[in-house]
């Protein structure tokens, strides 16, 4: 497992930001989604053993997180979402320390401070002083500064944060890589569910510290057998009606319908109405939820 | 755009335990500051004393030898008795010398320390940098070590490494082997005293400069502190000194006034006379004066040895005084300088040393006696020169105090610098 906690419960005086969460993740690219005030900080601190959690168990990695917290971080990646600085440094001082923090050899961490600072794309940069850099050569050194030790676990939190579209598409380019192609687990926590969608496979939705959902995405997102999309050439309203009456029910969304078919119907149903209305149907297909959908649903219960 | 673009590769190296962590730290920090000129410039002009203390101790080595040449140049200097038996002064002497050099180092370390040590906290806090520390495999402790590191890399580079260096060519020069039954202590608790220094400075510059992200406020809170506590403590000393002084010195000639009113003639200022005739000198009688001007001779002559006792009186009410003022305690400079007294027990070196110069003195006798109290005239005193150059307060004040300070200062660190359970 990549990670596994058992009844882990943090307070910060009154509040309670974890809740009694069990949860488990499997080797891979995990998406963390939540709300504002969800628990995904605490639930990364938490993972890292930066805090001391009120009650509960866990492994990271298969190591414990009360006992081996050190351990834990030194095979672990973390860029965090704040801007923080190593101050009066080049590019290359910066990631090449982090490495030396990390337990690296001075000369193996320069070493692999310029590979790494090359694979983000920041070769250019990397003996400017890491004051002059904008926000989205921040973000990339710190991503840069996370792998420079070749972690097992990255953690990303909030990575796009401040980028501009390019950024956040290079970015997301880079986690994916990361993730899909150099076989290196990922936990990318984001309030941008594109982003998350186009780098994980796995998603936690959490809220009010508490697991709200789990899994893989694209199972998450199936085709729903009485739910389709559909878009009509004329006047949609007599069309309502008649599904209405039919025992149907859909909702409008933009210029397309989203109908629930009623129990034991197929889709003729749909066509059969049209053509008693003379109405053209231009599009149908069977309904798939978004990420977001996923996401409301589990925020929303 | 490099012409082959290797992509990420997976790194096969090994990563080294937890325990060394800070000094990943401290390095970084030493490696910095070391691009600095100023930095660079202190550290070799705080290395001019080292040179001094080497330069002294290869000339003792030489007088010990009886060299010609140091002989013929020291024996006008020093007293007969160290140049006839130079190795019985040996400890005396090296420690005198040492403390001599420890006092200066402490100043350029002070320095120094003002120069390295503001940005080392505060400029982190102001980059928010200690989300990067925390979260990989360094504790606070590693934290807080690390940068007491690259204090303790400068200053045991001014204190501790040329100590260590002038013992082992002042060992050279003497070409006798005794002088490390010696001399040894000298060595071991002058790396003492650098520890002591390192720790106590270093923890409470880390202090100042978590209370602010702007280095220069660390910097003057920094001086401000060292200096002004100083000036201060100084002040009072002088301000209660002189106070003492005048009382005992003006009610005693008060009294003696009234007891022995000037005979006529003898205009007063206050407590002082205007004397019309010269003064008497010992056992010459000047035949031409009237027998008014003899009275009056003879009175003013009564007056000085008063006032002289009374002088006498006031400096030795001083140094009884010096043993427990607690006015030096507020100096942080002064702190550090008696510890270092202790450590290296100058007092007993300039005890001996004193016993070498008191001799001749006693042997004058009544030949240097004058207006200028006891340090000239009396029986011999073979603590005058510890005394008058050493601190004389309990050593344990100062320790107490540098304790606290210490302790203060590591409250401040731990509050201020927060693990990320506390931080935002």
């Amino acid at each position: 497992m990549l990670f596994q906690l058992s009844n882990i419960t943090k307070t910060y005086g009154h509040i309670t930001a974890l809740r009694q969460l069990t949860v488990g993740a499997a080797p891979g690219a995990v998406g963390l989604l939540g709300p504002n005030g969800a628990g995904k900080t605490t639930l990364i601190r938490t993972l890292l053993g930066l805090i001391s959690i009120d009650s509960g168990t866990g492994t990271v990695l298969d190591m414990d997180i009360h006992t081996r917290r050190l351990d834990i971080r030194q095979r672990v990646g973390f860029m965090p979402e704040d801007e923080c600085l190593f101050p009066a440094v080049p590019g290359v001082g910066f990631v090449s320390y982090a490495g030396e923090l990390c337990g690296m050899a001075s000369s193996d961490a320069m070493q692999r401070a310029h590979e790494v600072l090359n694979y983000i794309g920041l070769d250019e940069a990397r003996y400017r002083p890491v004051e002059s850099y904008s926000t989205g050569m921040k973000q990339r050194l710190k991503l840069a500064a996370a792998i420079v030790h070749d972690p097992q676990l990255l953690i990303l939190d909030e990575p796009t944060n401040g980028m501009d579209p390019a950024g956040r598409q290079e970015m997301i380019e880079l986690a994916r890589d990361l993730a899909h192609n150099k076989g290196m687990s990922l936990i990318f926590s984001s309030h941008l569910l594109p982003d998350v969608e186009a780098v994980c496979d796995h998603v936690l939705v959490l809220g009010r510290g508490r697991l709200l959902a789990q899994g893989n995405i694209q199972e998450m997102k199936q085709a729903h057998p009485r739910a389709f999309d559909v878009r009509l050439k004329g006047d949609t309203e007599p069309f309502l009606a008649r599904l209405r009456a039919a025992g149907g029910d859909a909702k409008s969304h933009e210029d397309v319908l989203q109908v629930q078919l009623p129990e034991g119907q197929t889709p003729d149903l749909l066509w059969r109405i049209a053509a008693e209305l003379g109405e053209q149907i231009r599009h149908l297909r069977p309904h798939r939820s978004s990420l977001e959908d996923v996401f409301l649903e589990a925020v929303g219960k | 755009m490099p012409i082959f673009d290797q992509g990420y590769q997976h790194w096969k190296g090994e990563l080294s335990g937890h325990t060394w962590r800070w000094l990943a730290v401290a390095r970084h920090g030493v490696r910095a500051h070391l691009q600095g000129r100023v930095t660079r410039l202190l550290l070799l002009l705080a290395w001019l004393p080292a040179i001094g203390l080497i330069l002294f101790l290869t000339f003792w080595g030489l007088l010990e030898q009886r060299s010609e040449s140091v002989l013929a140049f020291l024996q006008r200097v020093l007293p007969p008795e160290i140049i006839a038996q130079p190795r019985d002064y040996r400890t005396a002497v090296w420690t005198i010398a040492y403390s001599y050099f420890f006092k200066t180092e402490l100043l350029f370390s002070l320095f120094l320390v003002l120069l390295v040590g503001p940005n080392l906290v505060s400029r982190d806090l102001r980059f928010n940098a200690l989300p990067l520390y925390l979260s990989r495999p360094v504790r606070r402790i590693d934290y807080f070590l690390g940068k007491l590191g690259v204090i303790g890399f400068f200053l045991a580079a001014t204190v501790i490494v040329p100590a260590v260096g002038a013992y082992v060519l002042g060992l050279a020069f003497s070409l006798d082997l005794s002088v490390v039954r010696d001399t040894h202590r000298l060595l071991w608790s002058g790396i003492l005293y650098g520890l002591i220094i390192t720790i106590s400075a270093g923890t409470l510059m880390l202090a100042l400069s978590s209370l602010s992200r702007r280095s220069v406020y660390v910097g003057l809170a920094w001086a401000g502190l060292i200096f002004l506590s100083h000036i201060v403590s100084t002040a009072l000393i002088g301000i209660h000194g002189d106070i003492e002084r005048r009382q005992i010195v003006q009610e005693g000639m008060d009294r003696w006034l009234r007891e022995n009113p000037p005979p006529p003639g003898v205009e007063m200022r206050g407590r002082y006379p205007i004397m019309r005739v010269p003064p008497p000198l010992p056992g010459k009688q000047n035949p031409a004066m009237t027998p008014a001007e003899k009275a009056q001779q003879q009175w003013y002559g009564e007056w000085s040895e008063a006032f002289g006792e009374l002088n006498g009186q006031a400096a030795e009410n001083r140094i009884a005084l010096a043993r427990t003022d607690w006015r030096p305690v507020l100096s942080y400079g002064t702190n550090l300088d008696r510890l270092g007294d202790w450590l290296l027990d100058t007092d007993s070196a300039w005890v001996t040393l004193g016993q070498a110069t008191e001799r001749p003195r006693a042997m004058m006798g009544a030949m240097t006696r004058g207006r200028s109290g006891p340090g000239s005239s009396g029986p011999p005193n073979n603590r005058m020169l510890a005394d008058s150059m050493v601190l004389q307060f309990p050593w344990s004040w100062s320790a107490g105090t540098l304790a606290g300070v210490w302790l203060l200062s590591v409250f401040v660190l731990s509050r201020r610098v927060k693990s990320l359970d506390r931080l935002k």
